[in-house]
This record gives structure tokens, C-alpha cells and sequence, in this order.
């Protein structure tokens, strides 16, 4: 039996804690225990055998931390490979030289977490990551080890990129174990249904939880992974919690008590079983005794058609799934427009609002001809996961940008699409295998769309029978039989209507249609959309790509839902019904200061009201122009409260809510006259390389913006070269730099001084939390601005 | 020597006196507007924020102005005299958790001045959890008195022994904390701390801004 089939059959034995074991024998805090591999290898060697003697099955290498970042053989500093290949051979020593049959022992490469944080909310790129745990897999190859056990993964991209370079530098299974805490989550929000979607999808060979918790906690989260997966479940939980004694440190769960609990846990589905922090040989000696005769529960083969995000899994199952259509540019001006201005900010807005509006997944597709697609959609995909947690469709033709995309995604995506076409197929279910993944399968091929049902069943039998060849289960499929206009051919509704309904009960495949394209040519579209939405929901629709801003949409998903019985006590028809408010009357607003007093759209930015300021725009752009709107009262408005500010007697959350309420103002004279209304000078704003906290940076944007300047935001940790490079390119006369850390005020120095040799001409005004005057004369900056009114001072100054 | 331990708390009731602070708000009346906003931004820290903290009692020994912890040493005149007649202290790290950077990157997207509001609950959010750690450890110590908290980056103690006190407290595998190339630690509101625990002759300083050398700060108390 090989060690994948060995996985799946019996109950098997992993080890238990070594780090409290070690510290025992003297390591200190902060000392890295994988020194001891080579230097104390033989009280290494002496662990591993008594687990093996335990009756541990697998032994974990020492190489919890063994990565290049702390291993990197430079300055008298050990190699990666130097302790891989040492750890591995100390546990293959133990495994024969421990008293008893060795047969069934094997040695596992300990890969542990990197100890720092991926991007966006840390600093490690993700392809880094993916590097540095491929050294630590390719040392632990070359050592022989049996299997890859990736543990105490507390960031479910952390946990990609682990798999990731273990599948792409090995043949070796891979068993993963995550670290959940009592509302079983992640640290960075991820529940076992979604790590169960992705890790699955990567094409793991079993999946758990170690560490953080006791057995008893972590009773719950066996039960819903063992629901959720059809791999063997694995359990290391940690001897409950530590607690001081006397000024030493004991676990409060004992051997016993521990086996015991461990007991349970094989009722509900473990079957792989070991310790963490705390645990010892005696506890797994004890868990041994008490479970090796246990009946265990069977590795289910689960028919879920499921996709998940960093945070969450979304099932395809009796309620249809609303898929956002919003991040699209076709037939969108202004979106089009924001992608080719690079505006991510817009799509992310998209997003957000598609969220609230009730969408459970959105469709993102950025493809326009003349812009860098796979570029674009990968750093759209990275923006959007890291602000929204709801899963990702990644829409696109493109074949590179479709990979970059699924590569970087953090966790389970749905991809659009296959259809029945060879050379399609033959290159998306290749990544969709090895990235995992629920793809869109559109029935049409070489010959184009059919008109009837038979023919459209036809191709999705042969895309179902290709998938297959290439490893990918009919749940892992969503059926498009396509929606056609109806204006055109007045059967091609029911044609698409009997597809849906064969596919769901015949080929017993899940179905997805873009719901909008029936009404093409027919006025009043939503009408006809909604109507079709509908029926098409009653012949058995598992998900819809639409508008969740159309409240006719809405009403039909709703209205279907507590109809059908799928909304207990119509709970979210009267949640949805009462947030719809018909009224739009505004009471009257009126602000103070010490002198005046303001009404309508002034009284409502300096109170700053964003809603009534978009609806008080509106209502005065009936009577006056735009351009008299914003020069006679959104700028007076804005001066009231940037003198307020000035003067202290208002402060900087009224500077922003005042800034926002004069944004939606805007906003609303946009859509009345023609582009351009900003014509002031362009500025460039950047936190310096180094820094991630941007928060500074983003209110001047916010504040310039109001004052008619164009802002070209570089965003944060930016290089000085690209700083200077966009300089160079747009002719800019100010840059805006913001620096929170005296660590990465020399960045900022090292901008200044680039842009001063490659761009003389363009002043440079500086700002964050560290920065004085001083500092700002020292490292040659043009202007210390300590807030944003100064900012917007010094550049009226400027520009004058 | 002793394990690091670990600290969780939650429902930390935020004074909305200190969010004004924060958040720019330099008078004693709160603007109705920020005082609605700071209402409706609350419970969504409540509800992302993950109190915790590891710490670890290391001895120390002080030999000139080099304070040796065991486990790292540090040279600094301004630690050497808050240490003074301690003969042990604690090392903490503590967060409010990932999430909450998260919401506040969204809230960066959807609005500025909600993002603004957000940062400076959780600012003062982990400030209050530090007071009732520092609480929890007066009872822990009990009969020590706790001198205030110093932190890598105070007065002369370089930033760069961050990487050890987090290290030595294994902190990203404890409690998630990680320190980027620049020193920065994620989660963003996260705070270090060195705690001396003396018997005797403790100098009494209630608020820790007197030993910054920072004059000119905006958030300097008194």
C-alpha cells in the first residue's frame, strides 16, 4: 500500500509536541530550535524515537521555522538544505532505530508558517512566499522525507502558497492542518468550509486543525470539516491551555483526559491523530491505547459544488446564488474610463456596493483592448480579496490573465468559462485542476450556439466526459446553457428554459445563466430580465449573473425565495421590503458657525451630510447650471470648513465627512455636464517604499481632490524609481510624500533626492506622523505640510 | 526560564473621549456629526477586534547601561533608569487583530472620514487593552509595582529590538503578530512593551509621554 492509499485507510498516528520538550532540555526563548538538528542531533534523534515508540506512525521533521528567510548560509549561518537534510535524517534514524516494527512508520517535512504577513496587509509578495516554502520542499525532497506536512497555518493564503510549492516541486502527499480559534476562524477570517473549498481544490491528501486549541475546542470544528470534506481528517490539538505554576509552565489537559477527548473526536470523523504545544509521547501512547479499536466514520465523497474566498464558502445548492455582473466594462462609460485611468478605487467601489446590495459572489472582468489585461485583472483580483470576502468569478478569455488571476487568488474561484470548444477546454481545465476551481461551462461549440435543448445537452455531455479525462468531477461544473434574446426569436427563452431544467434533472449538474441577455432590444429590459430570472429560477436556476443594483431582480430573487420555501418566516423578503424607501424628501438642513448660518447644499456639506448633499446637488441642478452650482456653493461650503479647520474650531473627521458631502455633490454635476470639470493641475501622492500605513496619504488625496486637483495616487510602499518615472511621464509639478516610521524616512530622502537630479522642476511637499520641520530640512523636502490644509495651501501657492 | 503565555480579551469598552483624540478632535465637545459617527463605527470594531497578547517574565541584570534580559540585551540610558531596582520584567505583545485592518482598508475605499473613525477606535481600543493588561499583571505580581511600559522606539532604545522581543515571544505564531523589512508590525495596531517589576523605590510616573523626548507631538499628554 503506498503512503496516499495508507492516508485513507485505518486510523493513523502523528506526533505530538516537541517545542516544550526541547525547551526541557534547554532551549531558550527566541533560540532556534532547528540548530539542534545538527548541533544537539542526537536529542533530536531521542524525541522522534520516542514518539515512534509511542506509537506515532508519522514523525515530523524539526523544521517548523527551516526557511530561507532564517536560514539563508550566509555569514556562518546554516543553509536551508543543511537543516532539512539533517532534521531528515535524525527522524529517519529515529524511525529505525525505535523499538518495535518500523513498516508503517514514515517521516514527515515540517513546514510551519514564514513569520510574516503576505501582502496586501503585510509585505511579503505572494510569489515570494511561494519561493521561499519551494527551497524548504525541494531540501526536504532531496532528503528523502515520505510526505509534506504543512501546520499551524493561521492565513489561508499562507496555507496556498505552502501547497502550492509543495505541488509544484514534489510528487509527495501533502497533509495540511490550520489553526482555528474558538469561533473557528482563522486569524485572518477563513472558516473550515472555505478551507476546505481551497485546499481541496489544490489538490491536498488530508486536511485539519492543529495548535491554539484543546480537543475539547476543537470538537465543533471537526464536526463541520468533517461535513464539509471528502479527505481524511486530521487532528493535533494542543494539551489545552498553558498556565503557570510555581514558575513552570503545565498544560491543563492531561494524557488521559486528552486520549479521551480524542475519542470523541474519532466519532466525529478524525482519523488521523496527534498533538501540539504541550502534548508529549505520553499522550500519544494514551490516545493510541483508547483509539486504535475504534470504528471509524468513512471518508465521504461529498457532491459539493462549492467556491470559497479568504473568508468564506458559498454552496450551490436549492437557494440560487446571485452573481454581481457590475465589474464588467462593457457597455459601461465610466467604468471603462476608470480602467483606463487605472482607477482601482472604482472597481473596488463596484464591489462593495454589489455586497451590500446582496450579491453572494462577483464576476471580474477587466478585459478592454487596448490595456494590459493579465496585469490589470491579477491586481484587481488582489485588491478586491483583500477588501471584500465574497468569493471571485474570474471572467476573462484571456488564458494568461485567467491563470495570473487563479494563481494569486486566495482560495476558490469560479472561472468563466470553458464552453464545448477542444482548444478551450484543452487549455482551461488544466488550471482549473491545478488551481482548483468551479468553471463556467457554456453550451456551444465549434458550430456555435444551438437553438434547441438536445443539442445544447449534447455538448455538456462531452464537456462533462473531457473534465473527467482531465481529473475535474461533475460538481466542480456549472452549466450555462446560454440566455438569447427573446426580440429576435420568440422561442429562444424556452429553448434556454428546457436546458436548464434537463441539465438539473437529467445530467443532475448545477446551472448559471447571464440572466440579462433574453431582454437585448426590448424596452424596459428589467421587466422582461425579472420575469425570466423568475422562471428560469422555478425550472431549477442554481445561480444568476446579474444586477444586484436592479431592484425588479431583487424583488423576483426575494419574492422566489419565500415562495419556495427557502426563506424561513420570509425573514429576508421583509428585511429586503423594508429597506425599500420610496420617499426621498430630505428634512432641512441648516448648519452654523459663529456667524452665519447655511442651508440646502452648503448646510449640507459643512455638516457633512453625504446623501443630502448628492440629493440637494440634484434638486438645485433644476434651477441652476453645474458650473455656478460648484463655484457659488460646493466651494464656499468647502472654504467655511477648511477656515474652521484652519482656525481649529472644526477638526479633521468634519474636514473628511465635509470633503465626502462635497464629493457626492460632484458627483451629481458630473452627470450633467461634459468631462473635464477638473482642469486644475495634476499632483502625484505616495507613502514612501517601505511604509504600508496610508491612511494620511488618502486624506490629503481626498481633501485635494475637493480643491479641483487631479491626484495621481501612487498608493503605498512605492519604489523611488516609480515615483520618478511617473513624474517624468505626466510633467508633474508637485509630489506628495508621507512617511509614518523614522525606518523609512531615508526612502523618502532617497525620492527627494532622485526627483531633484532626474526632475528639477517639481517640488516636493512632505508629511506623517514622524516628520517635523527638521527632518524635512534634512532631507531636502520643498515643504513640511503638517496636515492637509497645508497641503492644499502650499499648492494654491504654487500654482498660482 | 518560563513559557511565553498567552492574554485574550473582548467586549473592551472604548471611552469615546480618547476615539476624539485620535481622531484629531482637539476640544472637549465632540461634534454632533463625529459623535454619530464614532456611534455607528464602534460595534464594527467590537465586532472584528481580537484582543491578545503573549508575554514572557525574563530576569534582568544591569550592568552600566546595558540591560541584559537573557534572552536579547539592550543599551539605553532611558531603559536603564525606569529599570532601575527591577530584577525581573515582562515582555508583551498585544493586537487588536488582523480583521480590524482589514475593515479599516475597506472603510479607506467606501469612506475617508468613516476610515479615519475606525483607525482611531482601534487605536484607542489597544491602548484600553494595554491598561488592563497592565491591570493583570498587578495582580499577577502582586507585590511588585509595575514601572510604566517602554517600547523598542521610545526615547533612545532603537526600533530594531523589535525583531527580538517579538521573536523571543513568538508572537506571529502566539498571537499573529509579524514585523515587515521596515519594523512595522501587522497587525497595524499593535503594541510592544517592556514592564519592569520592581520591589522597591519605584519612580512614580503615571503617564509615559514624560519620558519621550518628543516635545512636539501631537498626542503628548499634559
Amino acid at each position: 500500500m503506498n503512503l496516499r492509499e495508507r492516508l485513507k485507510s485505518g486510523i493513523l498516528y502523528l506526533d505530538g509536541g516537541t517545542g516544550s520538550i526541547l525547551q526541557e532540555l534547554g532551549l531558550k526563548p527566541g533560540e532556534l530550535p532547528e540548530i539542534w538538528n545538527i548541533e544537539r542531533a542526537e536529542d533530536i534523534v531521542g524525541v522522534a524515537k520516542r514518539y515512534y515508540e509511542a506509537g506515532s506512525n508519522v514523525v515530523y521533521t524539526n523544521t517548523f521555522g527551516a526557511n530561507c528567510l532564517k536560514y539563508d548560509g550566509k555569514d556562518g549561518r546554516y543553509s536551508v538544505e543543511e537543516i532539512v537534510c539533517a532534521a531528515a535524517n535524525n527522524t529517519r534514524k529515529a524511525s529505525k532505530e525505535a523499538a518495535g516494527d518500523s513498516s508503517d512508520r514514515y517521516v514527515a517535512l515540517d513546514i510551519g508558517p514564514l513569520g510574516k504577513m503576505l501582502e496586501p496587509l503585510g509585505d511579503l509578495p505572494f510569489e515570494e512566499a511561494v519561493s521561499i516554502f519551494a527551497e524548504t520542499v525541494k531540501a526536504g525532497v532531496k532528503a528523502g522525507v515520505d510526505l509534506i506536512a504543512i501546520e499551524t497555518m493561521n492565513d489561508s493564503y499562507e496555507t496556498k502558497a505552502a501547497v502550492l510549492a509543495a505541488k509544484e516541486n514534489s510528487d509527495l502527499p501533502i497533509i495540511v492542518t490550520n489553526v482555528y480559534d474558538e469561533q473557528a476562524k482563522l486569524m485572518t477570517g477563513a472558516c473550515p468550509e472555505s478551507m476546505v473549498a481551497m485546499l481541496e481544490g489544490l489538490g491536498v491528501d488530508a486536511l485539519g486543525a492543529n495548535c491554539s486549541l484543546g480537543p475539547k475546542q476543537m470538537l465543533p470544528i471537526a464536526k463541520r470539516l468533517y461535513e464539509a470534506t471528502s479527505l481524511p481528517l486530521i487532528m493535533k490539538p494542543n494539551a489545552g491551555l498553558p498556565k503557570s505554576v510555581d514558575g513552570k509552565t503545565v498544560f491543563d489537559v492531561k494524557p488521559e483526559e486528552f486520549a479521551s477527548i480524542m475519542t470523541e473526536l474519532v466519532g466525529l470523523g478524525a482519523r488521523i491523530l496527534g498533538g501540539c504545544c504541550g502534548t508529549t509521547p505520553e499522550y500519544i501512547n494514551e490516545t493510541v491505547k483508547v483509539t486504535k479499536n475504534m470504528e471509524l466514520l468513512p471518508v465521504i465523497q461529498r457532491d459539493n459544488t462549492v467556491v470559497s474566498s479568504s473568508q468564506e464558502a458559498v454552496y450551490f445548492d436549492k437557494r440560487p446564488i446571485l452573481i454581481g455582473e457590475r465589474i464588467n466594462p462593457t457597455g459601461k462609460k465610466l467604468f471603462k474610463e476608470a480602467l483606463r485611468n487605472h482607477d482601482i478605487g472604482y472597481v473596488l467601489n463596484e464591489g462593495i456596493k454589489q455586497k451590500e446590495h446582496g450579491a453572494h459572489i462577483l464576476d471580474v472582468n477587466v478585459g478592454l483592448p487596448e490595456i494590459d489585461e493579465p496585469a490589470l485583472l491579477k491586481e484587481c483580483v488582489e485588491e478586491l480579496q483583500s477588501v471584500i470576502s465574497l468569493p471571485l468569478q474570474i471572467d476573462t478569455t484571456d488564458i494568461k490573465a485567467m491563470e495570473g488571476a487563479l494563481r494569486i487568488y486566495n482560495g476558490k474561484a469560479m472561472i468563466n468559462s470553458v464552453n464545448g470548444k477542444e482548444e478551450v477546454m484543452k487549455e482551461v481545465f488544466p488550471l482549473a485542476k491545478k488551481y482548483g476551481g468551479l468553471v463556467v461551462c457554456l453550451t456551444l461549440d465549434e458550430d456555435g450556439i444551438p437553438d434547441n435543448a438536445d443539442k445544447r445537452i449534447e455538448i455538456a455531455e462531452k464537456i462533462i466526459k473531457r473534465a473527467k479525462e482531465y481529473g475535474i468531477e461533475k460538481k466542480d461544473l456549472i452549466f450555462d446553457p446560454l440566455a438569447m434574446a427573446v426580440s429576435s426569436d420568440s422561442k429562444a427563452a424556452i429553448a434556454t428554459l428546457e436546458s436548464v431544467r434537463r441539465l438539473t434533472n437529467e445530467l443532475h449538474v448545477k446551472t448559471s445563466l447571464g440572466v440579462s441577455n433574453v431582454s437585448f432590444g426590448l424596452p424596459n429590459r428589467e421587466f422582461i430580465t425579472a420575469t425570466f430570472f423568475t422562471m428560469a429560477m422555478q425550472n431549477g436556476l442554481s445561480g444568476a449573473i446579474m444586477n444586484p443594483f436592479s431592484l425588479e431582480m431583487m424583488k423576483a430573487y426575494y419574492g422566489y425565495n419565500a415562495l419556495s420555501s427557502l426563506d424561513d418566516n420570509c425573514t429576508e423578503y421583509i428585511n429586503f421590503a423594508g429597506s425599500i424607501d420610496t420617499s426621498q424628501s430630505t428634512a432641512k438642513i441648516v448648519a452654523k458657525d459663529s456667524k452665519e448660518q447655511y442651508e440646502g447644499l452648503k448646510g449640507a456639506i459643512i455638516k457633512g451630510l453625504k446623501e443630502e448633499a448628492g440629493l440637494e446637488a440634484r434638486k438645485a441642478l433644476e434651477t441652476i447650471d453645474g458650473l455656478s452650482l460648484i463655484n457659488e456653493q460646493i466651494v464656499p461650503a468647502l472654504d467655511v470648513v477648511g477656515v474652521g479647520f484652519e482656525n481649529k474650531t472644526m477638526f479633521l473627521p468634519q474636514l473628511l465627512m465635509s470633503a465626502e458631502a462635497a464629493k457626492s455633490a460632484f458627483d451629481e454635476v458630473k452627470k450633467t455636464i461634459a468631462q473635464g470639470s477638473g482642469n486644475k493641475e495634476t499632483v502625484i501622492l505616495a507613502t514612501v517604499k517601505g511604509d504600508i500605513h496610508d491612511i494620511g496619504k488618502n486624506i490629503v488625496k481626498v481633501i485635494m481632490e475637493n480643491y479641483g486637483y487631479n491626484v495621481i495616487d501612487l498608493g503605498k510602499d512605492v519604489p523611488p524609481e516609480d515615483i520618478v518615472k511617473a513624474a517624468i511621464e505626466n510633467d508633474i509639478k508637485l509630489v506628495g510624500l508621507s512617511a509614518l516610521m523614522t525606518t523609512t524616512v531615508p526612502a523618502m530622502e532617497e525620492t527627494i533626492k532622485q526627483l531633484n537630479e532626474k526632475k528639477p522642476d517639481c517640488k516636493v511637499v512632505v508629511g506623517g506622523a514622524v516628520l517635523t520641520q527638521e527632518y524635512a530640512d534634512m532631507i531636502k523636502a520643498s515643504k513640511y505640510a503638517k496636515n492637509a490644509m497645508e497641503t492644499v495651501r502650499y499648492a494654491e501657492e504654487l500654482f498660482a | 526560564m518560563a513559557t511565553v503565555m498567552t492574554h485574550f480579551a473582548s467586549d473592551i469598552n472604548i471611552p469615546v473621549d480618547q476615539v476624539a483624540r485620535y481622531a484629531g478632535i482637539k476640544s472637549t465637545d465632540i461634534p454632533s456629526n463625529v459623535a454619530t459617527l464614532i456611534d455607528k463605527c464602534t460595534p464594527l470594531i467590537s465586532n472584528a477586534a481580537k484582543y491578545k497578547a503573549c508575554y514572557l517574565e525574563v530576569p534582568v541584570s544591569i550592568s552600566g547601561n546595558v540591560i541584559d534580559f537573557d534572552c536579547f540585551k539592550v543599551e539605553s540610558n532611558n531603559l536603564t533608569t525606569l529599570l532601575k531596582g527591577c530584577d525581573k520584567a515582562i515582555l508583551v505583545a498585544a493586537t487588536i487583530g488582523i480583521e480590524v485592518d482589514m475593515l479599516i482598508k475597506r472603510a479607506e475605499v467606501t469612506s475617508k472620514a468613516e476610515a479615519l473613525i475606525l483607525n482611531s477606535i482601534a487605536i484607542a481600543g489597544i491602548e484600553k487593552y494595554m491598561f488592563i493588561l497592565n491591570d493583570f499583571f498587578k495582580k499577577q505580581y502582586e507585590g511588585y509595582e509595575l514601572r510604566p511600559r517602554f517600547s523598542p522606539g521610545y526615547g533612545d532604545v532603537p526600533l530594531q529590538h523589535q525583531t527580538e522581543l517579538l521573536n523571543v515571544l513568538d508572537s506571529k505564531r502566539k498571537i499573529g503578530v509579524a514585523l515587515n523589512d521596515s519594523l512595522l508590525m501587522t497587525p497595524s495596531k499593535s503594541v510592544t512593551a517592556i514592564i519592569g517589576l520592581g520591589k522597591s523605590g519605584c519612580m512614580h510616573i503615571d503617564i509615559d509621554c514624560e519620558l519621550c523626548g518628543k516635545r512636539d507631538c501631537e498626542y503628548r499628554l499634559a
